[in-house]
Parts: structure tokens; C-alpha cells; sequence
């Protein structure tokens, strides 16, 4: 029923200004000229904080009191008086402008930001989507990068010259040249490359699997410095002790050295596993939306940066902090086995 | 010793911040821009030259500076670096929004422009805007391309590059079905590459260019506005039009 009554006030006020601006005159009611305000509002941006996805209604404060009016609203002022009016919505911060008494009709637009708060609020579920991706990219790549580089790490010390020249080549080359190059390379220049050799137009790469096997490549190469270093790091003597009980050359270096230099690798790899972490949003030149693009994106629409870098450092932190833990307790678990 | 060391380090600080305000010279107009647009703005052995490029140097002319200096910089950065004072003003293809309004002042509209989509020569299916609808296509991110498209056409899935290029490479290799960018540079890749054609020459959307100036540095902006309103009589401005876009 207020409702109603509000809505033919407004109705009312707009026939009374509607002419008015018409004929370029102020109305004269009881030989006194009217200031007849109306105010809108903008809500930056308006996510629909309320139930059921509405916007916030915007109350209309007018020298730090209520009024008990919601915007749009259209209301005559007092002449000679100044006013502060102020614009409160929940979830945003208020906008507030002096206005004075001048007769005919006025305008005002208030705007009013999203809070920090909730702005993080409205961005954190595009932000965990986008941590989610570097996550799952990070785990996968390190996990195969793990397997590679001790496959190319023991590759490395073993007695074959043709193997430790291939594995050399894939190390020097992964880790002399630039992640961002190797990238590039994969998914734009492999595949006209594979349609040349196919003898067909170009053959796509999906940019999910170019991430994928770029990081992996790239980790691969990383972990087989850290394995050639564990394995190199095992006092000699093992091995000559080792041979000489009667273990074949593999058999030493799988039983004896293997499991010693493991021990010696874990603080590294978990180091490798961070700089993944952090590196892996450089996918984001193949428009994979991961942790750091969504906040790219984020910021160039709303143009927040201090709270958008502020969630993603958060997010990153959460990553890395538990890791980190992770790594330390299980250094501290092997030590005693020593 | 520590204090020696603290007190080092101060002055280094110091020292490098005065020669960061030294630098700041009257006579040069530093001009962030995106060169990866071409033709309103690229690399071409070694130099950034385009549209945008000649009608800012002629704009300077007019203003009385005795150089331009450009700052090549990422897409995704450069409303944050005019706000920081990198550079003083932009002039990268940018559309005027009412979204970057909100963060940084325009100069009057320099240039009209609307958004156009590129496919593949073999590609029948896309005929119109509608068509889009339920595939993939290339953006650069954060261009009224993506924003229009993000906005209005819920059933595309959008593939946002850094930069455009990037997007027409992924359309060369079948990743993306469409690009979609502003006018100039869909019908400059066309004409560049011939696999490559336009769907429609009637852009989808109208929108107008402005050179953007950080809030409150109205001095600048004033007179980039003037200037520009000189180069539309004295016909500077249809020289440098039709150095870039004769074949229209």
C-alpha cells in the first residue's frame, strides 16, 4: 500500500517538473519558487546483493538522517537550506553530495561502489575457478615433470654416451630457453608444422593439452637437474661399496643410490613445485584462464586493482602455504630414518 | 655498520628518485600504446607506425611539443600505467565506455569504429552475428570484443588472447571458429592474409575512439582537443585517413 503511495508522489513530482522544463519556467506555488530534486542511482557494479539476486535498495539520508525514502525518488526542497545528501545500500559504500537550494529542477545521480569487501566477495568464485585450472595444470605437470626428469636424470649418470648426449640435449635446450618461448612454439608453431607433414591444413592442438605438455617438458627438464644432482651427491663410495659386495651397476643404483638420493631431492622438488605453481600462469598467452589471467580480466572490467591482487596473492598463499608445510614434514620424516 | 648500510641504501633510493623526476621533460609527449592493432597501431621493422601513431605525432606537432615518445605496453596494463604516470596519455584503438570513463578522461572521438568477424575462406556456416552463438571465439581480452560478447551472447564460448594476434593465429590453426575485433584491423588481417575473410562489412556495433587522459590533467586534455579539432579543418586528418584506409 506505502508503495503505492510512493509511486504516485513520484508520478506526481514528475507532472509538476515535466512542464516545467517544458516551458523553461519554474512553477510558482503560493508565490515561492521550488527546488524540486530527483535522484537516481548507480550501483558500480550491481551484482544483486540481496535475495534472490536483486539489486540493494538505496536509501535516501539527507543531513545524516533517514528519510525513509529509497532511490529513484523525487522530493521538493526548503529554500535557503544546504543539504549533505548521502546514498547508503548494503554492501556498498556510500556516495554523498552537497546540494543547495536553487529553484527548478535538479538531477543528481548517485553512484555507489561495491565495497572492498564485497567485491572480493563477488570475485572470489571467478578467482577459485581460475586457481582451480593453475592447481590442476601445477599437479599435473610436476607429476609427469617427475617422472620424465628421473627417467632424463638418471640418464644423465649412466655409462651411455648416446643417452647421456640426448638427455644433455633435452636439458639444455628446455632450460636455456624461455617457458613463454616453448609455449609459443608448441601451440602456435606446431601446428602448421603437423599439417605440412601431414599434407593437410593445420592440425589444431587443443591449448589444454599444449599447456599440459609444455609445463610438463618444461618441469621434466628442471627435475632431472635436481635427480642428477641427488644421485651425484651420494658419496662414490656407496657404489664402489656397492659393486664390490657383487650388485650389478643397475643394481646398485636402484637399491643402493636411488633411495638415498630421493631423500636429498624432496626439498628441491618442492621448490620446483611452487615455481610451477607461480610459472604455470604463463598459459595464459594461449587464453588458458587461469589463476593470474582471471585477475587480468577481472581488473580490466572493474578496474580494482588492489583488491583483485590482494585476493589473488591470497589465493596463491593458501596454495603454497600448505605445500610448503607438507615438504618440511616430510624432510623431518625421512631424517629419522637416516 | 648498519646504520652506514641503511643510510646507503637511503641515499641510493633517493638518488634514483630524482633522476625518476628529472626525467620528466615539457617538450615530449609520452604516448602509451598496444601496438599489436594493426593498422591503427603496430611494429614494422623495428618502429611502432599506424593510424593512431601519425595522428598523435601530428596532434603533438600541433600542441608545440618537439617529440613524441612511444611506450609500447600490455593491453591489460595500460589504463593502470596512464593512472600511474608512465605515460601521459593513450591513444591504442581504444573505445570510449562509460566503464573507462569512469577511470580516465577521453578526448573528443577521433574515430569511428565497429566490431566485424573474421573467418576462415572455407567457413559457410557463420553468416551473421547470430551465428556465433554455441562456438568458440577468439578475443583479445578485455576489447569491446570480448565485452560485447561476454554481455550479449551468453552461448559463445569465449576464447580470451593477450593480444589479437595471437586470436588470428588460433583461427589459422582451427582452434577458434571466429574472431571477432574492431573493423580496421579484420579487414587489414583479410586483405593481409588471404585464407582469412571478413563475414560481413557492416560492423555489428558502433563505437568511437578517444584518446585517453589520466582525471585531471584537463590542461592536456584541452589541448589534444583542440588540436584535433584544428586537423579536422586544416584536412590533416583526411591525409593521415586516407594514408591508412585508401582502398575504403
Amino acid at each position: 500500500m506505502k508503495r503505492w503511495i510512493l509511486w504516485g508522489l513520484i508520478i506526481g513530482c514528475l507532472f509538476l517538473v515535466v512542464p516545467a522544463g517544458a516551458d523553461g519556467q519554474t512553477p510558482d506555488a503560493g508565490g515561492q519558487e521550488k527546488a524540486v530534486v530527483t535522484v537516481t542511482t548507480k550501483l558500480v557494479p550491481d551484482v544483486g546483493l540481496e535475495r534472490g539476486g536483486k539489486s540493494p535498495a538505496v536509501e535516501i539520508f539527507i543531513d545524516g538522517k533517514p528519510t525513509g525514502f529509497t532511490a529513484p525518488h523525487t522530493f521538493v526542497l526548503n529554500p535557503g537550506q544546504r543539504y549533505e545528501l548521502r546514498g547508503k545500500a548494503r554492501g556498498y559504500t556510500d556516495d554523498f553530495r552537497e546540494i543547495s537550494f536553487a529553484p527548478g529542477e535538479h538531477n543528481f545521480q548517485l553512484s555507489l561502489r561495491l565495497n572492498s569487501f564485497s567485491f572480493i566477495l563477488y570475485v572470489f568464485p571467478a578467482l577459485l575457478w581460475g586457481a582451480l585450472l593453475t592447481l590442476g595444470l601445477t599437479v599435473v605437470a610436476v607429476f609427469n615433470g617427475i617422472i620424465i626428469g628421473t627417467l632424463v636424470g638418471i640418464g644423465r649418470v649412466i655409462k651411455s654416451k648416446v643417452v647421456n648426449l640426448i638427455a644433455g640435449f633435452y636439458t639444455d635446450f628446455i632450460r636455456g630457453t624461455p617457458l613463454l618461448v616453448q609455449i609459443f612454439m608448441f601451440h602456435f608453431g606446431l601446428p602448421p608444422l603437423l599439417g605440412l607433414l601431414t599434407g593437410t591444413d593445420a592440425v589444431y592442438v587443443p591449448a589444454i593439452i599444449s599447456a599440459i605438455v609444455t609445463l610438463s617438458i618444461n618441469s621434466g627438464a628442471y627435475v632431472a637437474e635436481i635427480v642428477r644432482a641427488g644421485i651425484q651427491s651420494i658419496d662414490r663410495g656407496q657404489m664402489e661399496a656397492a659393486r664390490s659386495l657383487g650388485l650389478t651397476y643397475r643394481q646398485a643404483l636402484r637399491h643402493v643410490i636411488l633411495p638415498q638420493a630421493f631423500k636429498r631431492v624432496i626439498p628441491p622438488l618442492g621448490n620446483e613445485f611452487i615455481a610451477m605453481l607461480k610459472d604455470s600462469s604463463l598459459v595464459s598467452v594461449i587464453a588458458m584462464e587461469e589463476l593470474v589471467r582471471t585477475g587480468q580480466l577481472l581488473q580490466g572490467r572493474f578496474y580494482r586493482s588492489t583488491e583483485i591482487w590482494l585476493a589473488v596473492a591470497i589465493i596463491f598463499l593458501c596454495m603454497t602455504l600448505p605445500f610448503t608445510r607438507l615438504v618440511a614434514m616430510l624432510e623431518r620424516r625421512m631424517k629419522t630414518g637416516d | 655498520m648498519k646504520r652506514i648500510l641503511v643510510g646507503g641504501l637511503i641515499l641510493v633510493l633517493l638518488v634514483a628518485l630524482a633522476a625518476g623526476c628529472g626525467k620528466k621533460d615539457a617538450g615530449v609527449l609520452r604516448v602509451g600504446t598496444e601496438p599489436g592493432y594493426a593498422p591503427m597501431e603496430f611494429q614494422e621493422n623495428g618502429k611502432i607506425v599506424g593510424f593512431d601513431i601519425d595522428l598523435i605525432e601530428a596532434i603533438a606537432k600541433e600542441m608545440g611539443r618537439e617529440k613524441v615518445e612511444f611506450i609500447a605496453v600490455d593491453w591489460d596494463g595500460i589504463i593502470p600505467g596512464l593512472l600511474n604516470g608512465n605515460f601521459d596519455c593513450i591513444i591504442s584503438a581504444m573505445t570510449i565506455t562509460d566503464e573507462r570513463k569512469a577511470q580516465i578522461n577521453f578526448s573528443d572521438p577521433y574515430f569511428q569504429a565497429g566490431l566485424l568477424i573474421l573467418v576462415r575462406k572455407d567457413n559457410t556456416t557463420i553468416k551473421d552475428v547470430e551465428d556465433l552463438d554455441g562456438r568458440a571465439v577468439g578475443v583479445q581480452g578485455n576489447t569491446t570484443a570480448d565485452l560485447w560478447l561476454t554481455d550479449n551472447m551468453k552461448g559463445v564460448r569465449v576464447v580470451r588472447f593477450k593480444g589479437n594476434p595471437e586470436a588470428v593465429q588460433e583461427l589459422k590453426n582451427g582452434g577458434v571458429d571466429a574472431v571477432v575485433a574492431d573493423n580496421a584491423i579484420i579487414m587489414w588481417e583479410s586483405v593481409k592474409d588471404p585464407t582469412l575473410k571478413v563475414v560481413s562489412y557492416t560492423p555489428f556495433t558502433v563505437e568511437q575512439y578517444g584518446i585517453g587522459v589520466k582525471k585531471g590533467n584537463d590542461q592536456l586534455l584541452d589541448e589534444i582537443n583542440a588540436a584535433l579539432t584544428k586537423l579536422r579543418e586544416n584536412g590533416k586528418y583526411d591525409e593521415i585517413f586516407k594514408k591508412w584506409f585508401k582502398t575504403e
